[in-house]
């Protein structure tokens, strides 16, 4: 039985095997977008930009027999990523991207194996070219990848390791788990001594590790040393309020509250007090305002209590102050359960 | 989403939430019942039920919410809290923010929500209470139970937006000392707090209550003749038309926005 060729020969079928097996030429390449044009429409498309696991872009495209635009379109593509340089992390905010440099991969099958060559003279330095080896596995079509560049090897598909000391380790740990609670697209990337915590392009804070210890700031704030659980949820919250302010998570405001006041009848839906709003007042401070005054006292435990009602001490009053008062990470004071 | 909230704990917050979520379910309604009485959780208790997974779970981010809530044997999913577990009573921001998540999750998926939250002003327990449109505020008629419930009144009373306010008083001894309390509490707290407080109404002290055995049904359906159980009944009357008279606006922000609010705020 004759067979034809595993891979398909044209452009298009090629693209559509590969852009959703990506991760086979590196892994953790990711697809950001489908058909970049970078030549004002005068070379044809780049077939994708992409992120790879470090998060720097990677502009992917096909090489295919009788593609007679493609080394122009390859140096394109490479003088595009030289000229934008990081500000396409900006650019394309969905991907991403960090400020790592861009590389161009360019796929082919056997059938362009003189473009692969010719392309690999052009010794563009981002440039990484490889081709498709086809086989079949159990009568499947499968293809594995055959790196063609002087520098075969891609860069390392992991991010470098996050050098921290040994006392730091725990504290480091915790605060991955942390920003990866706070939202699935929270990135942590950089080098072996600084790491950045972004989410969709922006920054929500940093990271950098100090003999023995580990240190952070949060895009607009200080730097603190993270050097225990209370440090690390303080950290923490920070982040967690860079994070809503970015994506736009705000209290609600007035307009969206009937105001009122004192004794007349509640109006619907949630109701709006300027009673601290217009000070700007923490939850904390209002908590710390739950204390009951004597003439509150009074009025709930007076003389003329109907009958029935016993005379004891309020608890959470005095609670509210003492939960206030205490620092962060002591536990609150046991509770009767219902 | 309704919250049952108390400032002191012992009032009858969760024997109220399982009981009215039970209601709820049998007039047709999808309910969930949510134990955010962190660390100290007993829904499960009153329902009966060993759930596989808990609040635990849910705020480690090792099981997503649609796996923690639980079927019970009597209609109301529920998603458990955690017993013993003392991490769980100081939640940060982002378990805050999973549960929030979760909660908005099921508010897409059931017709009502019911906050079973710990007693107190504890951060967790405040964020819980203002996520909710509509708070139950349990108390009893004695005056520390008064003073706790109504410094609570008081604490959401400073909120930039608060929930509407309604007041149940439990373990009513005498027949329309509940009607009394209530007044007092609203007065003080028009007063002082400039709140208003809506009255749901009282429900007995029942010595039948006080000495059911756990893993009995709950109230509703064990005894649904006896006062307790047409009190509950009348509560929750009375709640569903106070809630279609005090609809939360439709514009409004979801749980998770309100939560996320307070965690900023904190």
């Amino acid at each position: 039985m004759i067979r034809g060729p595993v891979l398909p020969q044209s452009r298009e079928s090629l693209w559509t095997l590969l852009a959703s097996r990506l991760d086979c030429l590196e892994s953790g390449l990711e697809l950001v977008h489908e058909g970049l044009d970078c030549s004002d429409g005068q070379l044809g498309l780049v077939e994708c930009l992409a992120r790879d696991a470090m998060g720097a872009p990677v502009l992917v495209l096909l090489a295919v027999d009788g593609d007679a635009l493609l080394p122009a379109r390859v140096w394109s593509a490479c003088e595009f990523l030289t000229r934008v340089g990081t500000s396409l992390a900006a650019s394309v905010p969905e991907a991403n991207f960090c400020s790592a440099p861009g590389r161009v991969f360019v796929v082919g099958t056997a059938a362009a194996a003189a473009a692969l060559e010719s392309l690999s003279r052009l010794s563009l330095p981002s440039l990484l070219t490889c081709r498709l080896e086809p086989f079949r596995l159990a009568g499947v079509e499968r293809f594995a990848v055959r790196w063609l560049s002087r520098d075969a090897v891609p860069a390392a598909v992991a991010a470098p390791d996050f050098v921290v000391s040994d006392e730091c380790r725990d504290e480091w740990q915790a605060l991955r788990t942390i920003c990866e609670r706070i939202d699935p697209a929270v990135r942590i990337e950089g080098d072996r001594f600084w790491r950045r915590i972004s989410w969709r392009g922006s920054v929500l804070g940093q990271v950098w590790s100090a003999p023995g210890e580990l240190r952070g700031a949060v895009e607009d704030g200080v730097a603190t040393r993270l050097c225990g659980s209370v440090e690390l949820r303080t950290f923490g919250d920070k982040l967690l309020r860079r994070y809503a302010t970015l994506a736009g998570l705000r209290a609600p405001g007035p307009s969206q509250c009937e105001p009122r006041g004192v004794g007349s009848r509640q109006l619907p839906g949630r109701v709006a007090d300027d009673r601290g709003r217009e000070s700007g007042e923490s939850l904390r401070s209002s908590v710390v305002s739950a204390r009951l005054t004597p003439e509150e006292y009074s009025a709930l435990g007076g003389l003329d209590a109907p009958a029935g009602v016993e005379a004891s001490g309020g608890a959470v009053a005095g609670d509210a102050a003492r939960i206030v008062a205490e620092p962060d990470g002591a536990r609150a004071p046991a509770r009767r359960p219902d | 989403m309704v919250a049952f909230a108390s400032g002191k704990g012992g009032t009858g917050k969760s024997f109220l939430t399982t009981n009215v979520a039970v209601a709820l379910h049998r007039v047709g309604r999808r309910v969930a019942v949510v134990d955010c009485d962190f660390g100290l959780a007993n829904a499960h208790l009153l329902f009966g039920v060993n759930p596989k997974y808990s609040m635990q779970h849910l705020l480690d981010g090792a099981v997503p919410v649609r796996e923690v809530l639980a079927a019970t044997p009597f209609g109301p999913g529920l998603v458990a809290g955690g017993s013993g577990v003392a991490s769980l009573t100081e939640l940060d921001a982002p378990q805050m923010l999973v549960l929030a998540r979760a909660l908005h999750w099921l508010g897409a998926c059931h017709d009502v929500v019911l906050l079973d939250c710990a007693a107190g002003l504890a951060p967790p327990a405040m964020i819980t209470v203002l996520a909710a449109e509509h708070v139950v505020i349990v108390t009893n008629p004695e005056i520390a139970a008064l003073t706790d419930a109504y410094a609570l009144i008081k604490c959401l009373a400073r909120q930039p937006s608060r929930p509407i306010v309604h007041l149940v008083v439990n373990r009513v001894q005498q027949p329309g000392l509940g009607r009394t309390t209530y007044e007092r509490l609203a007065e003080v707290s028009r007063r002082f707090a400039g709140c208003e407080i809506h009255y749901l109404g009282e429900v007995p002290e029942d010595p039948s209550v006080t000495q059911r055995r756990l893993g009995q049904p709950p109230l509703l359906l064990s005894m649904p003749e006896c006062t307790t159980s047409m009190a509950v009944l009348s509560v929750l009357q009375v709640l569903e038309r106070q809630m279609r008279v005090f609809p939360p606006p439709a514009a409004g922000p979801g749980v998770e926005k309100r939560m996320i609010a307070q965690i900023r705020r904190w």
